[in-house]
C-alpha cells in the first residue's frame, strides 16, 4: 500500500517536472548564445584587451566613454534617428494597416509588395538607397535636384540623417504594419456596427475606440521599433557609414567602430553595456505603462 | 511549485551566471605557438581563387611559382580590404586561428597599439635587403620606440591626375591657383578638383597635404597630436572656401568611392588620388569628350594621348608640396602566429628584386627596394618616373601616433567644420586634439 502511494507519487511529480526537463535544451542554447556573451561583454567593459590578455582597469572604460565627445554626440544621433524612425514608421505602419485592413480588391498583392523591403538584407538595402542618392545618377537625388539646390543629401549632415530615417522606416514598414493589422482585426465587429448607427465619423471611431483597443499591441510594436532604432547598424554602415563625418554615427556605430575599427574592445563592450540599460530602462517603461493600463 | 523547489530552481540559475562570470573571468591567453604543419596561412585581400583585377593574378601566380621555386606551399584566405586589418586583429585577442602571416594596410600604429604583430626588428636588420630597402619605406612601419613590425612592400605616394584641356596652361600648383581655376570652370559647371576627403582617409591624404603644406603637422615624435596650430586653421579655412564655392564635389565628403566620378566623367579638372588610383579609374571620359575605355590601362592610354597628365599636390602659396608615404602596403606576422619560420621564408621570397617589383607593378605602387625600381616596368614607364620624382620631392613620413582613433577623430572634425561654418576651427581643433592626447 505504502509503496502503491510512493510510486503513485514519484509518477506525480515526474510529470510535473517533464516540461521543465523538455526546456533544458533550449535554456542552455539561450544560455551559451545569449546569457554568457551578454556576462562575458560585461566583464570585458572593466577590462583592457591587448595582445590577447585582459587587464582589468575598473571603471576607467565608463569614464572614458562618459567624458567623450564622440560618444555624448552618438547619443545626440542616436535620439535624432530612433526618434524620427519611430514616429515615422509608426505613423506610416497605421496608415497602412488601416488601409489594408479594409480589405479592397487586391489587398494580397500589396502585402506582398509592402513586404518586399522586409526581405531584403540590410547590406543589399544600403547600397540601393546610396545608389538612389548617388549625386550624379543616382534616380532620387537627380529627381530632388531641383527643390534642393543640387545639393547632394548624401554629402549633409541633415540630408544623410534624413535618408537614413527613411531607409530604415521603409525596411521594417511591412513588419510593424502586419502587427497593427493583426490588432485591428480583433476589434469586435458588434462596436463597429454600433459605431456606424450611431453615425460616429470614422476619425472619432479611430481616437475612442480603435487606439484604446488595439493600445498594448501599439505599446509593444513602439517598444520593439525603439530597440530597433536604438540598435540599428547594418543599413546605416551600408548607406552612410556613420558619415558625412559624424553626422549619422549613432551609438551602434560608435560600439562596432571602437570594437572593428580601433580594437579597443573595452571601450566597445563599455558602449554594449550602455545600450543595454538604455534598452531594459525603454522596456521596464513601455511594461509599467502597459500595467498601469491594465 | 512549493517554495523548496522555487529555492533549487533559483539556486541554479545562481549558479549558471556564477559559472559563466567565473568561466568568462578566466581570461583567455593567447595559445603558445604550435608546431607548424601543412602549409602555409596567409591572409591576404587579394582573391587567388577568382582573380578580378592585377592583384588577384600576382598572388595566384605567386602561390605557384613559390611552391615550385622555394618548395612553400601557400595556402591564401581572402579577406575583403575592409575587413582585414580588423580581422587579423580579432583573431589575434581572441586567440582563434590566426594567421602565420598577413598582409597589412597602411595602419601600423593601430597593430602597434593593440599588439597584434610580433616584433620583426631583428629579422628585418638582418636580412639581405635591408640595405636596399627605402628608409621611406621603414620609417612607415617602424614605431616610435624603434621597433620593426612589418616588411613594407609597397610604397605610395598621392598626386594630381589632372584633364590638361580643363588646364591647358598647367596643374594648380597651389591653393590660389586652385581657387582660381575653380572660378573659371564653374561658369562650365565643372569642378576644379575632386577628393577623398572622408572615413579618415581624407585625414591621411588631402588634409594631410594640405596642412603640412601650411607648415602644421599631425603628430609629434612622442606619438602626441599636436594638429591644433594656427597652420592647421588655414588649410581648413581653405578647404571651407573651396567646399562652399562648390569648387570641389559634396560627394568628396561622403563614404564610399563616389568621389571618384566626377573626374571620371570629366565633370571635374582635377583628381587627388594615390599613385595605385589609375587601376580603378576607367572608363573615364575628358571633359572636351574623348573617351578612354581599356580597364586598368585606361588612365596610361589618357596620358599617351596627352589628355591627362599628373602634378605634384597642391601647396600653401610659397610653400612647398608635401605628400604622406606614412601610409604601406606589406606583410606581417601576427602573435600566435604558428609558423613564424615559414612566414619569414616566405617574406624573403618576396623581397627578391623582380618578386618584389611584380608586386609594386601588379598593386600599382613603386617598390620599397631600391634595386627593384630599377626594373625597366619602372624605369621604362613615364608614369612611374613621374610617381617617383614626385615622392621623392614631396615624399614626408610622420612619427607614429599613439591613438589610432586620430585619422578618423580630425577627419570628422574636418567634415564637421566645414558643413557648419560658424564653428571656431581653433577650438574645434582644441577640443578633438585634448580628447586624442587623453587617450580616449
Amino acid at each position: 500500500m505504502v509503496s502503491m502511494q510512493r510510486r503513485k507519487s514519484l509518477k506525480v511529480r515526474w510529470e510535473k517536472a517533464f516540461p521543465y526537463w523538455l526546456l533544458v535544451p533550449a535554456m542552455a542554447v539561450l544560455v551559451l548564445a545569449q546569457v554568457y556573451p551578454t556576462l562575458y561583454s560585461i566583464y570585458m567593459s572593466f577590462n583592457k584587451l591587448k595582445g590577447g590578455k585582459l587587464t582589468w582597469i575598473g571603471v576607467d572604460n565608463f569614464l572614458r566613454l562618459l567624458r567623450s565627445a564622440d560618444f555624448l554626440n552618438s547619443l545626440e544621433k542616436t535620439a535624432v534617428f530612433a526618434g524620427g524612425y519611430l514616429v515615422l514608421t509608426l505613423a506610416l505602419a497605421m496608415c497602412v494597416a488601416l488601409l489594408l485592413n479594409r480589405r479592397e480588391f487586391l489587398t494580397p498583392v500589396y502585402m506582398t509588395i509592402l513586404f518586399i523591403p522586409w526581405v531584403l538584407s540590410d547590406v543589399v538595402s544600403g547600397t540601393m538607397w546610396r545608389w538612389m542618392f548617388q549625386q550624379d545618377y543616382g534616380i532620387v537625388q537627380v529627381a530632388l535636384n531641383p527643390f534642393v539646390g543640387n545639393r547632394s543629401l548624401l554629402s549633409n549632415d541633415v540630408g544623410a540623417m534624413l535618408v537614413m530615417i527613411v531607409s530604415s522606416t521603409w525596411r521594417s514598414l511591412a513588419f510593424t504594419s502586419l502587427v497593427l493589422l493583426g490588432a485591428l482585426q480583433t476589434i469586435p465587429k458588434e462596436i463597429k456596427e454600433a459605431a456606424a448607427l450611431e453615425g460616429t465619423s470614422d476619425l472619432r471611431f479611430f481616437w475612442d475606440f480603435t487606439l484604446p483597443i488595439i493600445k498594448p499591441t501599439l505599446l509593444v510594436i513602439t517598444l520593439l521599433t525603439s530597440i530597433g532604432g536604438i540598435n540599428s547598424l547594418g543599413l546605416i554602415l551600408a548607406t552612410t557609414n556613420g558619415g558625412p563625418g559624424n553626422a549619422t554615427t549613432t551609438a551602434s556605430v560608435l560600439l562596432f567602430r571602437e570594437a572593428w575599427k580601433y580594437g579597443d574592445f573595452g571601450m566597445a563592450s563599455a558602449l554594449a553595456v550602455f545600450m543595454f540599460v538604455i534598452n531594459m530602462a525603454l522596456t521596464f517603461v513601455y511594461f509599467r505603462v502597459l500595467k498601469e493600463r491594465d | 511549485m512549493n517554495k523548496a523547489k522555487k529555492l533549487c530552481l533559483m539556486a541554479a540559475l545562481i549558479l549558471t551566471v556564477i559559472t559563466s562570470i567565473t568561466w568568462a573571468a578566466g581570461g583567455k591567453e593567447v595559445a603558445p605557438a604550435a608546431k607548424a604543419t601543412g602549409p602555409l596561412n596567409l591572409w591576404t585581400k587579394f582573391n587567388d581563387q577568382n582573380p578580378q583585377n592585377t592583384q588577384d593574378k600576382w598572388l595566384a601566380a605567386t602561390i605557384a611559382n613559390i611552391k615550385t621555386e622555394a618548395n612553400l606551399e601557400v595556402k591564401n584566405t581572402f579577406v575583403p580590404y575592409d575587413q582585414i586589418v580588423s580581422k587579423v586583429n580579432l583573431a589575434v585577442q581572441a586567440g582563434g586561428d590566426v594567421p602565420d602571416v598577413s598582409y597589412v594596410d597602411g595602419d601600423i600604429d593601430f597593430f602597434v597599439n593593440n599588439d597584434t604583430l610580433i616584433d620583426l626588428t631583428d629579422f628585418v636588420k638582418g636580412a639581405p635587403w635591408f640595405k636596399d630597402l627605402s628608409p621611406a619605406a621603414l620609417k612607415g612601419v617602424t614605431s616610435n620606440d624603434g621597433k620593426i613590425y612589418a616588411v613594407p612592400f609597397l610604397l605610395g605616394g598621392h598626386m594630381i591626375y589632372y584633364w590638361t584641356a580643363a588646364y591647358p596652361d598647367g596643374p594648380p600648383k597651389t591653393t590660389d591657383d586652385l581657387l582660381k581655376a575653380g572660378a573659371r570652370l564653374a561658369k562650365d559647371g565643372k569642378f576644379a578638383i575632386t577628393f577623398k576627403g572622408s572615413e579618415g582617409t581624407g585625414a591621411q591624404m588631402f588634409y594631410f597635404s594640405l596642412v603640412e603644406s601650411f607648415g602644421g603637422t599631425y603628430t609629434n615624435a612622442k606619438g602626441e597630436s599636436v594638429f591644433a596650430t594656427p597652420e592647421t586653421v588655414k588649410a581648413i579655412q581653405f578647404v571651407r572656401e573651396l567646399m562652399a564655392k562648390k569648387y570641389a564635389p559634396e560627394v568628396a565628403l561622403a563614404a564610399g568611392f563616389d568621389f571618384e566620378t566626377p573626374f571620371k566623367d570629366g565633370n571635374s579638372g582635377a583628381f587627388f588620388a594615390g599613385s595605385w588610383s589609375y587601376v580603378y579609374l576607367n572608363p573615364l571620359k575628358s571633359p572636351d569628350g574623348k573617351v578612354f575605355d581599356n580597364g586598368a590601362a585606361s588612365v596610361d592610354d589618357a596620358l599617351k594621348a596627352g589628355a591627362m597628365a599628373i602634378a605634384d599636390p597642391i601647396s600653401a602659396p610659397g610653400k612647398k608640396a608635401v605628400t604622406n608615404v606614412s601610409g604601406f602596403g606589406g606583410f606581417g606576422i601576427p602573435v600566435g602566429s604558428k609558423n613564424v619560420e615559414g612566414a619569414k621564408a616566405f617574406i624573403n621570397y618576396l623581397m627578391q628584386t623582380k618578386n618584389a617589383a611584380d608586386f609594386a607593378i601588379a598593386y600599382g605602387c613603386l617598390p620599397t627596394l631600391t634595386s627593384s625600381m630599377k626594373d625597366s616596368r619602372f624605369v621604362d614607364s613615364t608614369y612611374w618616373q613621374n610617381v617617383n620624382a614626385s615622392i621623392n620631392k614631396t615624399g614626408k613620413a610622420i612619427p607614429m601616433n599613439k591613438n589610432p582613433k586620430m585619422a578618423q577623430k580630425l577627419n570628422d572634425v574636418i567634415i564637421t567644420l566645414i558643413q557648419k561654418p560658424n564653428l571656431d576651427i581653433m577650438t574645434e581643433l582644441k577640443k578633438a586634439q585634448d580628447e586624442l592626447n587623453s587617450g580616449m
